[in-house]
């Protein structure tokens, strides 16, 4: 087509001044907050003198615990990535294929783990399964006192990875099912093969990329959590990389970053692998290939719909109702260990930390601030970026939009020592030092969650015809003026979902800011990981239940406004 | 006074594709050129070339004494003083008919009374001046098409660039909108270049038409002209459909006409004056040629009943040829005999 090869030449209208300020801002942009910390992190691990030096690499690899902890993380992460493999294919299979109902609900409720905080997640089992659970003991079922949890170690560290990232694999799954042209499988069932020979023989084999696409990221993401092996790691001496970098550090401070740079360069070289994973499927698969609304025709289950059905609501009963009850149980009983009943309940520990403890009132704060912050950030730099990048053919932000994906990508503990070595000592120029201020989890947040408000809005400008930018350019208007007139409303409600997913992964976040953090610049996560290390468990359970409560509340929120919003840029609907 | 003056302007795709070679075309001052061409010749490049939304590799692209391409020389599309018609129509969904219209004079900084009058006439121009608080989203496609048009009148601009605009518009719409756009080009005496791969729509509004294949232009002719006197085999084959055979040229150019040979006979067609003798192509049109006990003998390879008329699909010395009788004429036979009654040599 004429248009079509017209616009495959590339940029080649001029860009007006304004044009090249804002590309240059966001070079300036993502070279400060993605590419210098990952930089720093590279050369203090393998060249610390300048030159390349594998000294740092050989005293850190020769301990025995940094192997030990290399096995380990080995191990949870692939045993969490197979448990996520089998729990997010079959769920994206029977909710893709058949004629299960209340599909949305069900979406919702099976993507609630990946929008919770881990570590929430993680004290919430600690509740639920424990000696102390105030369910158990409220239904009479609860282990002996004393005897250690069940969940500490590896079983329930790859349980819990496992059902944390299952939505991913989901995700990645029903995206393959939904771009599977439907008329293989129709031929298939043409020619006499029953539903399940058609999985089997047709469905699985072509889904074989968006697996493997899954797994990596569930591997990835195993790889790189920090809350759950935490939780259920750090009491029973279980340590992964991630857990070790975050006990050197915090013991030993800053004099330990080559070291810990050295451990995180393994952490980056497995994460390699799992990208590469990834890449296998089509490059990436944005939300422009992946939400075709006409899906491979569902399957009546006939008789079996009412027993399937059952047992997904039992699952999900199982894996995210009945933690989070666990969570609100603890969260309402005056000790730990009570037994929750009509008359033990109390409120005090939501006073508590909403007005007495200082510690988790400053964190309220912080957090609010650092995720409302970083998600208003964002989505200003989104809108341009995607539009320089897509309508302006601009190679420079082609590239720095696939940039963007690195600090995401890569294990949030790698950025933040990143970080660290960026910006321990003052900027240079300017002389404003942001180490020990609140003002470098905001810098961390910026570069790990850019592309997280990018997606969207490129999803929603795929949407949008480049012709309507053309248009105002032909009437006479500048770059800036456009962006102002035509691409910041036009996109505006792709750009708030992105607002709101960038705001909610901050605002639950944990692995960055317990390495960034300082004292009196908590963060809700960093508070409630403190709370549960000195035994205070009904204070952290109340505070996890209101992150929840403001997790779910954001949730529906952006759910309401869905129908304004390219289909896809919200994970949790169906 | 030049509309647009294009010297010699190239424009090459990363894979070596050349989608404007080496073109050069000059559009008078309120002239309505329009640009005809298959999918994939070039003229949508071409116009996003005047539009400046492509950068030539070589050559100069003028809009009225100004370079604005060219000589290392380039002026983005915002500073051009073009109106520009999308086929998708591209009115921005967030703004009212009002603000649509007016976009260009608020990125110009244009307020006030100036704005409102300017925006009033545009919107009374194009008969929409009921509707400027709606969406255009509220209204029709030819409305749209209309609002479009505004847009581009508010700014008085140089010259008005029209990309296929009536594509996306059902056959009935088109016709009237095809009357709506010689109307306006005769009421505003704007500057108009108009792409399209429609011939009858190019033929039926243009002042003059060029005719671009592979990036090539082939033929810049009023539309009379580019039918009657195709410049070469391709013009004539694309436009009207017309059959090219072999032929003999036997004499001189006298008064327009030349003495022929063509499928085993010899007759007088018109040929451009210096036209010498010898071996020649000839573009026989189906009206050029009749059934006649005098003609040629011709096979019929396909017939289509069209009401008043048939057209015939025929073989004829080795070449195919169309005509069309008068419907019950001849019989189902699958032989008859053909003459020619006019004819035009393309020129070599």
């Amino acid at each position: 087509m004429a248009i079509a090869g017209a616009r495959a030449g590339g940029d080649s209208s001029g860009a007006d001044g304004g044009e090249r300020i804002v590309l240059i801002l966001l070079v300036v942009f993502a070279c400060l907050v993605a590419v210098l910390p990952v930089a720093r992190l590279l050369m203090a691990g393998l060249a610390p003198g300048g030159d390349l030096d594998l000294s740092v690499m050989n005293e850190a690899w020769s301990r025995a615990a940094t192997q030990r902890a290399l096995g380990r993380t080995l191990l949870t992460a692939l045993g969490g990535t197979a448990t996520s493999l089998v729990l997010g294919t079959g769920v994206a299979l029977l909710v893709t294929l058949t004629d299960v109902r209340a599909k949305a609900l069900l979406v919702f409720a099976f993507m609630l783990p990946l929008m919770i905080a881990p570590q929430v997640t993680a004290l919430a089992w600690i509740q639920a399964f424990g000696p102390g659970s105030a369910l158990l003991r409220f239904l009479g079922i609860a282990p002996a006192p004393g005897t250690p949890h069940p969940l500490y170690g590896a079983g329930g560290i790859i349980l819990l990875l496992g059902l944390h990232h299952a939505p991913l694999v989901f995700l990645a799954v029903r995206a393959g099912l939904r771009s599977l042209p439907r008329e293989l499988v129709e031929a298939a069932s043409a020619a006499g093969a029953s539903p399940l020979r058609v999985v089997r023989t047709v469905v699985l084999p072509l889904l074989a990329p968006a697996l493997t696409a899954g797994a990596g990221l569930a591997f990835v993401s195993s790889i790189g959590n920090f809350g759950i092996p935490a939780f259920l790691g750090i009491p029973a001496g279980y340590t992964v990389l991630v857990t070790l970098i975050y006990q050197r550090l915090s013991g030993f401070g800053p004099r330990v970053l080559p070291e810990v740079a050295a451990i995180a360069i393994a952490l980056v070289a497995l994460a390699a692998i799992g990208l590469l994973f990834q890449l296998r499927r089509m490059r990436r698969d944005d939300a422009r290939t992946t939400t075709l609304s006409a899906t491979v025709s569902s399957w009546p289950l006939a008789r079996w719909r009412l027993p399937v059905e059952i047992a997904l609501w039992a699952m999900l009963a199982l894996i995210v109702l009945m933690p989070l009850l666990a969570l609100i149980a603890t969260s309402l009983v005056p000790a730990h260990g009570v037994k929750l009943t009509t008359a033990t309940a109390t409120l005090s520990h939501y006073l508590y930390v909403l007005f007495d403890h200082g510690a988790t009132r400053r964190a309220f704060a912080n957090s609010l601030l650092l995720a409302g912050t970083a998600a208003l950030i964002l989505m200003a730099v989104a809108v341009p970026l995607a539009v320089l990048a897509d309508w302006r053919r601009s190679r420079i932000a082609q590239w720095l939009s696939v940039l963007a994906e690195l600090p995401y990508a890569l294990p949030g503990v790698v950025l933040a020592i990143g970080i660290i070595l960026a910006f321990l000592r003052p900027v240079p120029i300017i002389g404003i030092g942001l180490y020990n201020t609140v003002w470098i989890i905001l810098v961390a947040y910026l570069a790990r969650f850019l592309t997280l408000a990018w997606r969207p809005v490129a999803a929603g400008m795929a949407q949008v015809d480049r012709g309507l930018d053309e248009a105002a350019q032909a009437s006479g208007a500048g770059f800036v003026f456009r962006l102002r007139t035509i691409a910041y409303p036009m996109l505006a409600p792709a750009m708030a979902a992105g607002g709101i997913i960038v705001f909610l992964t901050a605002f639950n976040e944990l692995t960055v800011s317990a390495l960034l953090w300082s004292s009196g610049r908590e963060t809700l996560g960093v508070v409630v990981f403190g709370l549960e290390q000195a035994g205070e468990s009904t204070a952290a359970a109340a505070v996890a239940v209101l992150t929840v409560a403001a997790t779910l509340g954001l949730m529906l929120i952006g759910s309401f406004f869905s129908n304004r919003l390219p289909p896809g840029v919200l994970p949790w609907r169906a | 006074m030049a509309g647009v003056i294009l010297d010699r302007v190239t424009r090459r795709f990363d894979d070596a594709h050349v989608a404007v070679d080496d073109v050069s075309l000059e559009l008078r001052h309120g002239e309505l050129l329009a640009v005809l061409g298959r999918s994939g010749s070039g003229k949508t490049t071409l116009l996003r070339l005047i539009a400046g939304f492509e950068r030539p590799d070589a050559g100069e692209i003028k809009i009225g004494t100004e370079s604005v391409a060219g000589n290392g020389r380039f002026v983005p599309p915002e500073k051009r003083r073009i109106g520009m018609v999308f086929q998708s129509y591209a009115l921005w969904p967030h703004m009212d008919v009002r603000r649509n219209v007016g976009y260009p004079l608020e990125a110009r900084g244009i307020k006030g009374a100036d704005y409102s009058g300017r925006v009033d006439k545009a919107l009374a121009a194009v008969g929409l001046s009921e509707f400027g608080a709606r969406k255009p989203q509220a209204l029709s496609g030819g409305q749209r098409q209309r609002v479009a048009l505004a847009r581009c009148l508010v700014m008085d601009p140089a010259v008005v660039l029209l990309d296929e605009p009536l594509a996306s518009l059902d056959v009935d719409l088109r016709a009237s909108l095809r009357q709506e756009f010689v109307a306006f080009h005769g009421s505003t005496g704007a500057t108009m270049l108009y792409v399209t791969h429609d011939q009858a729509e190019a033929l039926a509004i243009a002042d003059r038409v060029a005719v671009l294949d592979h990036g090539r232009l082939l033929q810049v002719a009023p539309p009379a002209t580019l039918y009657r006197e195709p410049a070469s085999a391709a013009v004539a084959a694309f436009v009207g459909g017309g059959a090219v055979v072999p032929a003999e040229v036997l004499g001189p150019v006298t008064a327009g006409q030349v003495p022929v040979k063509l499928l085993g006979l010899t007759r007088m067609l018109r040929a451009a004056p210096g036209q010498r003798p010898g071996p020649a192509e000839a573009c026989l049109r189906s009206e050029d040629l009749f059934v006649s006990g005098d003609g040629v003998a011709a096979f019929v390879t396909q017939r289509a009943y069209q009401g008043a008329t048939v057209a015939l699909d025929l073989a004829c010395a080795g070449q195919r040829l169309r005509t069309s009788v008068p419907a019950g004429t001849i019989a189902d036979g699958e032989e008859l005999r053909i003459d020619i009654r006019d004819g035009w040599v393309i020129p070599r």
